[in-house]
């Protein structure tokens, strides 16, 4: 079967993380968010993928060439063009998008699943072609019961006892509010959708094509399975998803690694001496880590793969990324930590520590050793030494 | 960079540093006065006024950890009055937000003791 995934966005509301990653990538436990939802597709049959590409098109592409180490065939479709080596991204909108792959060499000729490619579900997509199958004519929207207080975030759906859609509403206010339906991002279309999809313009399938349908009475359909979503629009939302791994709240994504104590995932080649540092559960810990005595680990937390914790770091609740040295004695909490960014993921502020010239508290551990002025040896040396004076 | 050292109340010293940035050469200025002036006191509240950092890198978080030591070493507590956003979120995610009490106002509203330039 077919599918295709929309990942095109920049992902603002995910920077720092998206400046030099897609928000596809971004990763969830060490794993790029795209990949969980390949595997998905795989388990369900859907072995034929397009993916439209925009913005860092080309480290996506790079990273999932085609297909091949997934057992999946995967084609690109790029919104934007190039010229001399840069990309000039051209929003085509979700719709425009998929009209886009059509008019190139018509690959939709059955119905077909729409998903996007910034969110965890474990929803049956197998159920879900079934429901398309016995209910639509044209489309079907997978939307999800979430409650009434958080609906001003989304697109609402309002549908009857049928499931037929009545009509829809963007980011209404509570009061507004006539459903706590709401649209997930996930669609099963058939190939004559494209006669709705007007060619080479932006054109939305949430905000433009579904109300386009209902307006002409074209009978298109809510599925409201029970199923796990979690969508990774913003910073916050990425860091509650990696904890939701962690904590074990999402029944079919476990951390990778050995579950070495109750809770504690590790990967291979660590160096750590389990005796010498305070550990507390859930952690999950990367391959090729290293945690020096003292270090305490106070979960629920993600210590990603080539990292370096030095003596006496406090750590709780925290991301911290791949390849990060962190300079002993620092203390941080609820913090997502990055070998060039601090951010604090409940309101997305961040400070790049290259430009506050403090990249030599935390940098990339494949830097090496690094030379240090008079001032910043000094400076680490008087950092270091904080934790003791704050005990006189 | 121009100093105000004004005493807000008993026990209570303000220090405010109009600066939009330090360079090397202005923090070394800026810690002589801050060491000076704690010198000259003992169990009392230093509140540290940096309002007018716009900026803060390594320069500025080095001469708040020197005001922070050398007052602990003389028994006194720091405090930072009316830090801008950037400077804020800085001692927020390197945690010092923890050692030290940040005000949201700016501080010596009250008698200026002495200026210096």
């Amino acid at each position: 079967m077919k599918a295709v995934i929309l990942s095109g966005g920049e992902g603002t509301r995910v920077r720092p993380l998206t400046y030099d990653t897609p928000k596809p990538l971004v990763p969830i436990i060490e794993r790029p968010i795209i990949s969980y939802l390949f595997d998905l597709l795989k388990i369900h049959g859907f072995n034929e993928v397009i993916i439209t590409v925009s913005y860092k098109a080309d480290k996506i592409e790079e990273h999932y060439q085609n297909g091949y180490a997934y057992g999946i065939h995967i084609a690109y479709s790029l919104e934007g063009t190039v010229e001399n080596g840069e990309l000039f991204p051209q929003a085509l909108g979700s719709a425009g998008g998929l009209k886009k792959v059509q008019n190139f060499a018509h690959f939709f000729d059955e119905s077909f699943l729409v998903i996007c490619g910034d969110a965890l579900i474990d929803l049956d997509l197998t159920k879900a072609m079934a429901f398309h199958k016995a209910h639509s004519q044209l489309a079907t929207v997978v939307t999800k019961e979430i409650p009434h207080e958080e609906v001003y975030r989304y697109g609402v759906v309002v549908a009857d006892k049928e499931c037929k859609i009545k009509s829809f509403q963007e980011k209404p206010t509570l009061k507004e509010a006539k459903s706590n339906l709401i649209n997930t991002g996930i669609y099963i279309f058939e190939p004559e959708i494209f006669d709705w999809i007007p060619d080479k313009q932006k054109y939305d399938i949430g905000g433009e094509l579904l109300p386009n349908l209902v307006a002409n009475n074209i009978d298109i359909y809510a599925y409201t399975p029970p199923f796990q979503w979690v969508d990774v629009g913003t910073t916050k939302d990425f860091f509650h998803a990696n904890m939701k791994v962690v904590l074990g709240q999402l029944e079919n994504i476990k951390p990778y690694g050995k579950e070495v104590m109750p809770n504690v995932w590790m990967g291979i080649n660590c160096n750590i001496d389990f005796d010498a540092i305070e550990i507390v559960p859930p952690v999950y810990i990367g391959n090729s880590v290293t945690i020096k005595k003292g270090a305490k680990i106070l979960g629920p937390l993600i210590i990603g793969s080539g990292s370096l914790i030095e003596e006496q770091v406090y750590l709780k609740n925290c991301i911290v990324h791949h390849y990060t040295k962190i300079n002993k004695n620092l203390t941080f909490n609820d913090t997502i930590i990055t070998s060039q960014y601090i951010i604090n993921p409940y309101h997305g502020a961040y400070v790049d520590l290259k430009k506050v010239k403090l990249d030599f508290l935390i940098h990339d551990t494949r830097q090496g050793p690094r030379q240090l002025s008079d001032f910043k040896r000094e400076l680490k040396n008087a950092i270091e030494c904080l934790h003791d004076l704050t005990e006189m | 960079m121009k100093v105000v050292i004004s005493n807000c109340e008993e026990k209570i010293v303000c220090i405010k540093i109009d600066i939009e940035q330090f360079d090397f050469e202005t923090l070394q200025e800026a810690k002589k006065i801050i060491t000076d002036t704690i010198d000259g006191i003992k169990d009392e509240v230093v509140v540290l006024d940096l309002s007018s950092l716009e900026f803060m890198d390594s320069m500025g978080l080095s001469l708040i950890i020197t005001a922070y030591r050398y007052a602990k070493e003389h028994h006194c507590k720091l405090k930072l009055a009316a830090l801008s956003k950037q400077p804020s979120q800085l001692v927020d995610l390197l945690g010092l937000n923890q050692l030290l009490e940040m005000l949201e106002c700016e501080a010596c509203q009250l008698d200026t003791k002495k200026e210096r330039h």
